[in-house]
């Protein structure tokens, strides 16, 4: 029944409407194959276009550690807060708002909040994960915050370090101290990726993803630093420049063996977190940076000269008095006490010891120029010590060519010449390891991201400077001048043998020594007769006392006292409580 | 027009019920075949819905799982973060300054005389046993509850 009446109603419209049906069908298969195949390769290369973004993706900077693998500084993602002031309902209470969190607000920054105009403006850049919460917490119009492509550099210990660590600038490259020396190393690499991204542009999770060129994070680098021993010194460098109101100070730990640096205080000092707030003046590593005359100190290249070139042996004797007169120029000895009065003589040792100028004029000249000359410079003095920071300074070692007449006997008191701290701690390494001039480093050793050692930085011998012989001399007078000298008592630490010498310097400021402008320092080692640390301070301009003994030997007593405490070095009883 | 046939031989019905039982399922199987077509039709486009309906299940699946495991990993380096955070904190804390400053708010100082307290190493003396077969018998044979503790 159904058959004969679809029989004979729809045969031709229904042929007509499958036939157009397969039309259609015919229509889209074509298309099909078309979009599909035909051109199928080249639609998709377009479609992925269309979703597909390259990004460059930056490298994470590496960190730095202390010698002991724990993080000084490390780069943590970081967000910046911004302003859309269209949006702005109440632009005071916005103010008042952001206030309350960053405590004062940049005047543009409040005057840009009130302008309806405006679309953007930062409120503060790289902002810590706190205050980023306490904004986000806010949620008030307008107030938005940006996570940044590149990190926030953190300190973790603060001004630990400061001037040695350095810092860096919004876009993370390195400005200053070991950031800036390791720059390339912890900068890192950054990369370009192309990948697929929704319609908000957030990649797609597993969706296609095409490393351009692959980012390289930055590596870690480890230092020397002792963050207990840098920490005392920082304290020890405070505590004296406190006391006696001075400009500035310098105290360096360092490893005679292995010419590790294991402490290098500067002061003043800067906090990191926000170097911006400090002056340039606070930011320098006056130990690498600032050449200065070193004074008395400089009396042990003189006496080194002398023994080494045996020119002047352990019981030769010169005249002893108080003040002479050298191409056409006066040298006193200091009136601290320890004049060398008229009528008798003196050995090298009580020279040293007692620390009379004119006594170590009087040997300088029995050298000669050309002895002296070569042992400032294979001491390492005029020439940069490797030790690889930003902005060393060399020093002005003048050769003989251009001495006055006078030059050989101020000299050889340390007058005429100029050295970095680093230079005077390096060469009094070479007195306490037996004679071989160590290359001063502060970073140990370089670690990729995953952690695998790149490079372990080996002690250096960069040359032998005297013989251990003479290095023995130089000990046993170094250590005279602590049981004696002018080191006595204030370099003697109870239970432990020191040695070391005072230095009492004037200044020259604007080319010309100036009255009460004076470098007192201290440089010893410990325990004699093996130290086992190196332990320099200088402070500059102090008031009220100048005399490196009273100034500078304190703190040089205060380091290496928790040194050996730190290491583990037990009080000997055969050391009385004087240190004798 | 059909010349009707004719039949030489008349037909006879042995049994009217089998024959009637044999037209009618004669008449189901001709009912049937006229949709077998459609029926198989029907299950080939089920069967391959059902194929392309589990790929979209099973893709789809996939994409959740792998926004999971994106909000995984992102969650995972959020509490790395986290974690150098505390690191940090941690650090700050602990630092030499922090503890120096907190030691002169309670009035402490460094010692100006250090006690060393040399104490001897005790001697550990074994005693000897005077059967040591014996002796390692005894344990052997003490009980099992001795031997646990």
């Amino acid at each position: 029944m159904h058959q004969r009446t679809f029989a004979r109603v729809a045969p031709m419209r229904a042929r007509l409407f499958f036939y157009a049906c397969m039309v259609v069908a015919l229509f889209l298969a074509w298309r099909l194959s078309v979009v599909q195949g035909l051109d199928g390769r080249l639609y998709a290369k377009e479609a992925l276009a269309q979703r597909s973004d390259t990004v460059e993706v930056f490298a994470r900077r590496g960190s730095i550690l202390d010698r002991n693998g724990n993080v000084l500084v490390r780069s943590m993602p970081s967000e910046s807060v911004y302003a859309i002031p269209r949006e702005i309902l109440d632009p005071d209470a916005t103010a008042a708002k952001l206030r309350t969190i960053f405590g004062k607000l940049d005047p543009g920054v409040v005057a840009a909040l009130h302008d309806r105009h405006l679309w953007f403006v930062w409120i503060a850049r790289k902002v810590s994960h706190d205050l980023a919460q306490r904004v986000r917490a806010l949620d008030g119009p307008g107030i938005a915050l940006k996570e940044e492509d590149t990190g926030l550099r953190v300190d973790t210990s603060g001004s630990l370090a400061s001037t040695v660590l350095g810092f860096v600038g919004t876009d993370e490259n390195g400005l200053d101290g070991v950031e800036y020396a390791y720059d390339d190393v912890l900068r890192g690499r950054s990369g370009r990726v192309t990948l697929e991204a929704d319609q908000f542009g957030r990649p797609i999770p597993f969706g296609l993803e095409r490393v351009v060129t692959p980012a390289q994070a930055g590596s870690t680098v480890q230092l020397t630093l002792d963050p207990y021993l840098q920490f005392v010194a920082e304290h020890a460098l405070r505590q004296q420049v406190r006391a006696f109101h001075a400009l500035d100070g310098t105290a360096i730990v360092m490893d005679p063996w292995t010419g590790e640096i294991l402490a290098l205080a500067n002061l003043p000092d800067f906090d990191p977190n926000r170097f911006w707030k400090f002056d340039d003046d606070a930011r320098r590593d006056r130990g690498v940076m600032d050449a200065y005359e070193p004074g008395s100190t400089y009396k042990l290249i003189t006496a080194a000269a002398a023994l080494d070139s045996r020119k002047v042996t352990w019981t030769s004797r010169f005249p002893a008095r108080d003040t002479i007169e050298v191409g056409g120029r006066t040298i006193h000895n200091a009136e601290d006490g320890f004049m060398a009065g008229t009528g008798g003589s003196e050995t090298l040792e009580q020279i040293v010891e007692f620390s009379h100028n004119v006594g170590a004029a009087e040997v300088g000249l029995s050298i000669g120029a050309k002895t002296f000359y070569a042992m400032e410079r294979k001491a390492g003095f005029g020439d940069p010590s490797g030790v690889g920071l930003p902005g060393e300074n060399p020093g002005i070692v003048p050769p003989p060519s251009q001495w006055s007449g006078s030059s050989l006997a101020t000299m050889s008191f340390g007058q005429g010449v100029s050295v970095t701290p680093l230079a005077m701690a390096r060469y009094y390494c070479a007195v306490a390891n037996g004679g071989n001039l160590m290359e001063p480093h502060i970073v140990r050793a370089v670690y990729d991201q995953q952690g695998k050692l790149v490079r372990r930085v080996t002690p250096r011998i960069v040359r032998r400077v005297f013989s251990q012989h003479t290095a023995e001399e130089l000990r046993t007078i170094l250590r005279a001048v602590v049981l004696h000298g002018t080191g006595d008592p204030t370099a003697q630490i109870p239970g432990y043998a020191t040695a070391g010498k005072t230095g009492t310097a004037e200044m020259v400021v604007d080319g010309e020594y100036r009255g009460g402008y004076y470098a007192a320092s201290f440089i010893g080692m410990v325990p004699y007769p093996r130290p086992r640390y190196v332990v320099y301070v200088k402070v500059e301009r102090p008031i009220g006392s100048y005399y490196g003994s009273v100034v500078a030997a304190p703190a040089f007593a205060a380091i290496s006292r928790a040194a050996m405490l730190h290491a583990g070095v037990l009080p000997s009883a055969a050391v009385a409580r004087n240190g004798r | 027009m059909i010349q009707p046939q004719r039949h030489d031989r008349t037909i006879r019905i042995g049994n009217p019920r089998a024959v009637r039982a044999a037209t009618q399922r004669r008449k189901a199987r001709k009912k049937r075949a006229r949709y077998v077509g459609v029926t198989r039709t029907l299950a080939v486009l089920t069967a391959v819905l059902a194929l392309l309906m589990s790929y979209v299940v099973l893709t789809s699946s996939l994409t959740g799982l792998s926004y999971a495991v994106a909000k995984a990993q992102a969650n995972r380096e959020t509490l790395q973060e986290e974690t150098m955070r505390l690191d940090d904190r941690i650090a700050a804390l602990r630092s030499d300054d922090r503890l120096s400053q907190l030691a002169a708010r309670l009035g402490m100082t460094e010692p100006a005389r250090l006690a060393v307290v040399r104490i001897a190493v005790p001697r550990v003396v074994r005693a000897k046993p005077s059967f040591p077969v014996l002796s390692s018998l005894a344990g052997f044979f003490a009980p099992a509850v001795a031997r646990q503790q």
